[in-house]
This record gives structure tokens, C-alpha cells and sequence, in this order.
């Protein structure tokens, strides 16, 4: 049977694109309160402007897009898509307005680092922003590593049928429970135990390292929502390094970690399952790949003589590296000495461990532990089969919220998606070495863009070719959405132009 | 152990009263990070502005410089800070200050960290004040804004209750 | 004993799944301690 789009459906997902947008619109109203509050009433009035601009679009097209049709699993996926682009466009006003940035590019970078929880940041005189623009920052991040969707979809219950696709398109496919809304609220109420708990933990940490309790409170806040979202944006221009404190390091450890680990193993050890967190094929592989990277940086450091002590290797090389392999981007060094102290060997397993990523279902980036696992399996199966008789069957398992057999869809999809990352991984390199960068250092940041890492080696700065941000910009979303959304937009739109059928 | 503390200790012990002076012109802090290796170990000036926090720890103290677009945390017993230090904020621009110290690339009392350790601090221009005034082409802006999605979000729950 | 009702079972259940899995990172930064540990003496 062919398939066409038309009007129609272009309504549907301009009609869902609009409640999301609308949705959106109402996370403004905590930076524009925390500016009133903070006494920033020309940065409370940029954030009403915003406000009233993302209302006004959001709910213009539900208002006169037709909501008569159910939507189905495309309009699901297309809608994940486009509205992606839609909030990265319309999140960027208020950055606009505060002067902080060189062009509304600028600003629309952030924006989409900031939901896909990149971390790479193009604002100038970040030591000098308003609270409210901080606040927002972080909780687009925060909003951005659960989903834009998942917000919606546990805060909109319209109980549409293509909430589903709704869901997969924006990059998960786990179900905690088998209603998608329900899953949507736990991965919510997940999120905001762990914020009460983190936020405390990180506030007393400030007050012990001398910050005022407001500020220990704002700053906490902030960390908080991005260590745990794997985010690695900081209200301070140097980052971690900022705080110069074990206490700090080791929270964020702690949350960055967590951060990473599939939502569904947080349902099943919140309740009473924790034998899965040593069982669970993402956690195994997690803990594989980054003690073989971690082995190659500690090597690689030591050999070149980069710091003076054990202690020193442990909090910039492991740390980096967790940074690194979580995807949250943290750092405690600054970027140029990434470049001139590292060596190749440690920066080429970072870009390993960039790649690899977190778990799936969590607010990491990169072809995630899963895949990696079921690759591996792949490979143990296929070798195990030609050692057998041709005629023997040979069944793989792995361990994944009980044990569970390979088969030959699950291994096509990982290897599709990991083929996919490489793919936009490579663009993103080439990409790099035409706008004059060398190789390792273009690599280094297509790796840390395409994983929403946000580890800079120097690369990404406001001076850089407009069309290699927007090509860095493609692969955060292309690389958070994990393609599916991507491809199902592209196609939409393709089949809408050129009204043919498929 | 020690070490490992210096996150949430004061660092004990003083500076070493040689140390090679690079230079008694202030360096960008942007060049010490590019060349840190260069300048490690030795006493160099920056000049820049204050912004962030003063983080007390026990007797000493971190405050943050600002020198042209990078930042520096630097180290300093509490008795060589000047009172009155105003800190640059979204609502102020902090001291202009002239710091001469030992430069760190990666300082063994401070978890590898790249640092200064204070020896002077001199104040070259007092912070001010930054207003941010609300605009009133903004303020009206915001109201329109606000009107307009106040109608068009009325407009479509009406058409959705109707249908 | 008083038994406890289904709400204090769940508080806890989650309470303790919550500190198991903060101890499960802290290990994991031990075992990374261990390994950098090891890796540095065989590397000089």
C-alpha cells in the first residue's frame, strides 16, 4: 500500500508541534519569577516577551491546525522531530535578548546544546549573565535530557494513540510501564526524587567549599540539573574548575553516573531489583568500556609525565574520562590543555569513549551501551556458529531486565543506528578539517557533538564557519533523537513537497 | 591523603621564596593557559577583573580573575585580600586588580588545577555598577505578546471544547 | 512488630534502592581508583 502526506497530516503534527511549543512556553515563567525575585526586572520582561512569543506560536498552530484524526506513528515521530527544531528556534529569543550572543545562531546553538545536553556553548561573558538566563540554561537542559516530549506527555493527557511514536521519536523506546503516559510520569518522578536529594547534597557541598548559602543554593540548583540530565553546562565560564573542590568532583561523579543509567534500571532497583544493576548488559559494558579507555588515558598520562601525582591522574585523567564516557562534558581543565598536554593516545580513547556513550532510556548521548552489548553478542554468536556444524542452532542471550535471546532485527537496528552515528561523525570531521582544524582536534569535537558530549578541544568558539554550526547543530539533534525522528521528518517533508507517494 | 583534601582544607605550607619571574609586565591569562607548561612554577602578574565568588576555606581563600574572556582562580590567605572587594555580577562589574603570584599548571597542593598563588594584590580601578533599565519598547512588547497568546490559547480550547 | 503499611514499604524500598545505587557509582569510581592505580606503576 503507497503512502502519501498531505494537508492533513501536515496538521496533525503542526497541531501536536504546537502543544508542545505551548507547553514549553510555561518553563519561562521560573526564570522570568527567579529574576523577579533576584531584582532583574529587564531580564524578567526579555522572559515575558519569550513567554507570550512561544505561547502565541505554540498555541496558534493547535489552534488552527484540526485536531480530527488520530495521530499515527509517523505523525508520532515527525512531530518528536520538528518540534525539536521548532523550541530551538523559539528557546533562543530570550538568549537573544540578553545581549550575550553574536547572532541568533549563537543563540539557537545553545539552545539545542543545551535540550540534547551537548554542553557546548557559544554565550559570551558567561561569568556576567543574569540569573534568569542561567536558570534557563539549566532547565533546558534538565527538560532536554528527560525529553520535551516526555514532559509533555506526562503533563498533556490527551490519551492520543500515537503517543507511542510520540515517545520512540524522541530517542527511547523502554517502556516502565505499558502505558507510554505512565512510563512518561515515572521517568518524571524518577528525576524529580533524585533533583530534591541532589540539590541538597550539592548545596550543603557549596556552603563547605564557600559559597554563600544563596549562592551555595543557586549554584547546587544548577549543577544539579546538569550532572544529572549529562548535560555539563556550569554557571561559571570555567566550568567545574571553578570550584576547585574534591567534594564537588565527587557529586558530580556520583549524578553524572547515575544520569546515565537506563531509566528503566532506576524503576527496577527503586523497586527492589538491584541485582539488575550488576546483571544489566548497559551497566557490564559500561563498566568494560571505560575501564579499557580509562587504561589507555591513565597509560598515555603517565608516560608523557602530565601530572605530578596519582591523585592528580585520578581527578583530571578519571574524571575527564567518566566525564567523557557519560556524555556530560564536565571539565577541570581548560580545552587548550586538552589539546597541548593530553597526547594522542588518551584523546583518542576519549573519542572512544565520547562515541560509546551512556545507557539507552537515559539522558545520555552516543550509540549507547546497549547497542554496543548486542554488537558484541553478534559477534560472539556469529563466531560460535562457525565453529559449530552448519546444521547446529546457536542461541545467543543476554541479560537485559531478565535474559532475553538475540535475534536478528535486534542486531540490524544496533548496527543501523551505530552505522548512522559514524556516518554523521565522519560529515562532522571533514566538516572540521574544511574550516581549517586538524584532524584529532576536528575528530575530538565531531565525536563530543555527534555523542552530546560537549568536551571542547578549542574547536567550537562564535568564530568558527556559520555552516559548521549548523552542521555541529544537525548532529546534536540528529544524535539525541537517535535518527528515527530525523529520518521519519525528512521523509515527511520530502513526501509533502514533492506530493509523491511511497 | 593530604592531597586528596585540598578540595575542602586550606593548603598548608607557604609558597618557596625563589621562583624564576617571568615577567613583571602582566601576561594575558589566555597566553598562561596556551603556554601553562612554559610558566609553571614561576612568579607571574595578570590584571583582570574579580567576578564570581570569594570562596573562604578556613584562613585562606579562591577568587576568581577575569582577563579578557578567561578566567583564573587564584589561592590567597584571607589577611592579603583587600577589604571592600567588589565582585562583578550581572548587576556590577567587579575590581580591576593587578595579581602577582606563582603560576600552576597543575598544582600538586590544589588536585592538579590550574592556579595562581598569591603573593600581591593591587585594586587598579574600583567595580561600578551595571543598570540594566527596562526598556519600555520591551515591556511593551511583553504585554502584546502575552495579550496575544492569552487569545489564541482561549481561542483554541474553545475550538476544542466545541469540536 | 508492627507491620509496615504499603506506603512505608514503598518509602523505603525506595530509599534504599536510592542508596544502593549511589554506592554502586562510588564503587565504580573505586574500581577506576584501582585501575589508574595499577595502570600508573606499570606505565613507569
Amino acid at each position: 500500500m503507497k503512502t502519501r502526506f498531505g494537508w492533513h497530516d501536515l496538521s496533525i503534527v503542526l497541531h501536536y508541534t504546537g502543544r508542545i511549543l505551548a507547553g514549553l512556553s510555561l518553563l519561562c515563567l521560573i526564570p522570568a519569577f527567579s529574576s523577579l525575585v533576584a531584582g532583574e526586572f529587564a531580564v524578567a520582561v526579555d522572559f515575558m516577551i519569550s513567554f507570550g512569543a512561544m505561547l502565541t506560536l505554540g498555541s496558534g498552530f493547535a489552534a488552527f491546525a484540526p485536531n480530527g484524526k488520530r495521530p499515527g506513528w509517523v505523525h508520532g515521530m515527525t512531530t518528536a522531530g520538528l518540534s525539536w527544531l521548532f523550541a530551538m528556534v523559539v528557546a533562543a529569543l530570550p538568549y537573544w535578548l540578553s545581549s550575550h550572543y553574536n547572532s541568533y545562531l549563537d543563540a539557537m546553538f545553545d539552545v539545542m546544546s543545551g535540550l540534547t545536553t551537548t554542553g557546548l556553548v557559544l554565550l559570551q561573558d558567561l561569568d556576567h549573565v543574569s540569573i534568569g538566563i542561567n536558570m534557563w540554561r539549566h532547565i533546558l537542559t534538565f527538560v532536554g535530557g528527560q525529553g520535551i516530549i516526555v514532559l509533555a506527555l506526562a503533563l498533556f493527557t490527551d490519551s492520543s494513540g500515537g503517543g507511542y511514536g510520540f515517545y520512540v521519536g524522541e530517542g527511547k523506546d523502554e517502556r516502565l510501564f505499558p502505558s507510554v503516559m505512565h512510563t512518561a510520569k515515572s521517568i518524571w518522578r524518577i528525576s524529580i526524587l533524585y533533583l530534591v536529594i541532589g540539590t541538597m547534597m550539592f548545596w550543603f557541598a557549596g556552603i563547605q567549599i564557600g559559597l554563600t548559602p544563596i549562592r551555595a543554593f543557586l549554584h547546587g540548583f544548577w549543577m544539579y540539573m546538569a550532572t544529572w540530565s549529562t548535560g555539563g553546562f556550569a554557571p561559571m565560564s570555567q566550568n567545574v574548575l571553578y570550584y576547585h573542590s574534591t567534594l564537588y568532583q565527587i557529586l558530580t561523579f556520583i549524578f553524572f553516573t547515575l544520569g546515565s543509567f537506563n531509566f528503566a534500571l532506576h524503576a527496577a532497583v527503586l523497586r527492589g531489583n538491584r541485582r539488575e544493576l550488576l546483571k544489566n548488559t548497559e551497566t557490564v559494558s559500561f563498566t568494560i568500556t571505560m575501564s579499557l579507555t580509562l587504561m589507555v588515558v591513565i597509560w598515555s598520562l603517565t608516560k608523557l609525565h602530565v601530572y605530578p601525582d596519582l591523585v592528580a591522574q585520578i581527578r583530571k585523567g578519571f574524571y575527564h574520562l567518566a566525564s567523557a564516557h557519560t556524555t556530560t562534558g564536565f571539565m577541570t581543565i581548560y580545552p587548550q590543555q586538552l589539546a597541548n598536554e593530553w597526547g594522542d593516545s588518551a584523546i583518542a580513547a576519549v573519542i572512544i569513549a565520547m562515541m560509546i556513550g551512556g545507557s539507552a532510556c537515559s539522558t545520555a548521548g552516543g550509540f549507547k551501551g546497549l547497542r554496543i552489548g548486542i554488537l558484541v553478542k553478534a559477534v560472539l554468536q556469529e563466531t560460535k556458529r562457525l565453529m559449530r556444524p552448519s546444521s547446529s542452532i546457536v542461541v545467543q542471550k543476554y541479560s537485559y531486565h531478565g535474559v532475553r535471546a538475540l535475534s536478528e532485527q535486534q542486531v540490524r537496528n544496533a548496527a543501523l543506528v551505530v552505522l548512522l552515528y559514524i556516518a554523521i561523525f565522519a560529515v562532522a570531521v571533514v566538516g572540521g578539517c574544511l574550516a581549517g582544524f586538524p584532524l584529532l582536534e576536528s575528530a575530538f569535537e565531531a565525536a563530543s557533538v555527534t555523542g552530546n558530549v560537549g568536551l571542547s578541544i578549542g574547536v567550537t568558539s562564535t568564530t568558527i564557519p556559520a555552516g559548521l554550526k549548523i552542521l555541529y547543530i544537525f548532529n546534536m539533534w540528529a544524535g539525541r533523537l537517535e535518527f528515527m525522528a530525523v529520518l521519519a521528518s525528512m521523509g515527511f517533508i520530502g513526501i509533502f513537497f514533492t506530493r509523491r507517494k511511497i | 591523603m593530604a592531597l586528596w583534601l585540598a578540595g575542602f582544607l586550606p593548603s598548608f605550607g607557604g609558597e618557596p621564596i625563589t621562583g624564576e619571574i617571568k615577567s613583571a609586565a602582566a601576561i594575558p591569562v589566555s597566553r598562561l593557559v596556551e603556554k601553562a607548561a612554559s610558566f609553571d612554577g614561576s612568579v607571574v602578574t595578570i590584571e583582570g577583573e574579580i567576578v564570581g565568588d570569594v570562596m573562604k576555606r578556613g584562613l585562606y581563600e579562591w577568587i576568581c580573575v577575569l582577563d579578557n574572556g578567561t578566567a583564573i582562580g587564584v589561592w590567597s590567605d584571607s589577611a592579603s585580600i583587600y577589604h571592600g572587594m567588589i565582585i562583578g555580577s550581572y548587576s556590577s562589574s567587579g575590581d580591576t586588580v593587578r595579581v602577582t603570584g606563582v603560576f600552576h599548571r597543575a598544582c600538586n597542593d590544589h588536585g592538579a588545577d590550574l592556579d595562581i598563588h598569591l603573593r600581591t594584590i593591587e585594586r587598579l580601578a574600583p567595580g561600578t555598577e551595571t543598570v540594566h533599565p527596562v526598556q519600555k519598547g520591551r515591556a511593551i512588547a511583553a504585554i502584546m505578546f502575552c495579550v496575544s497568546g492569552g487569545l489564541f490559547t482561549f481561542f483554541w480550547k474553545r475550538k476544542e471544547t466545541g469540536s | 512488630m508492627k507491620k509496615m503499611s504499603s506506603s512505608e514499604t514503598k518509602a523505603a524500598r525506595i530509599v534504599h534502592g536510592v542508596v544502593v545505587e549511589i554506592l554502586y557509582t562510588v564503587a565504580l569510581g573505586l574500581l577506576g581508583t584501582c585501575i589508574c592505580m595499577i595502570v600508573a606503576v606499570l606505565a613507569k
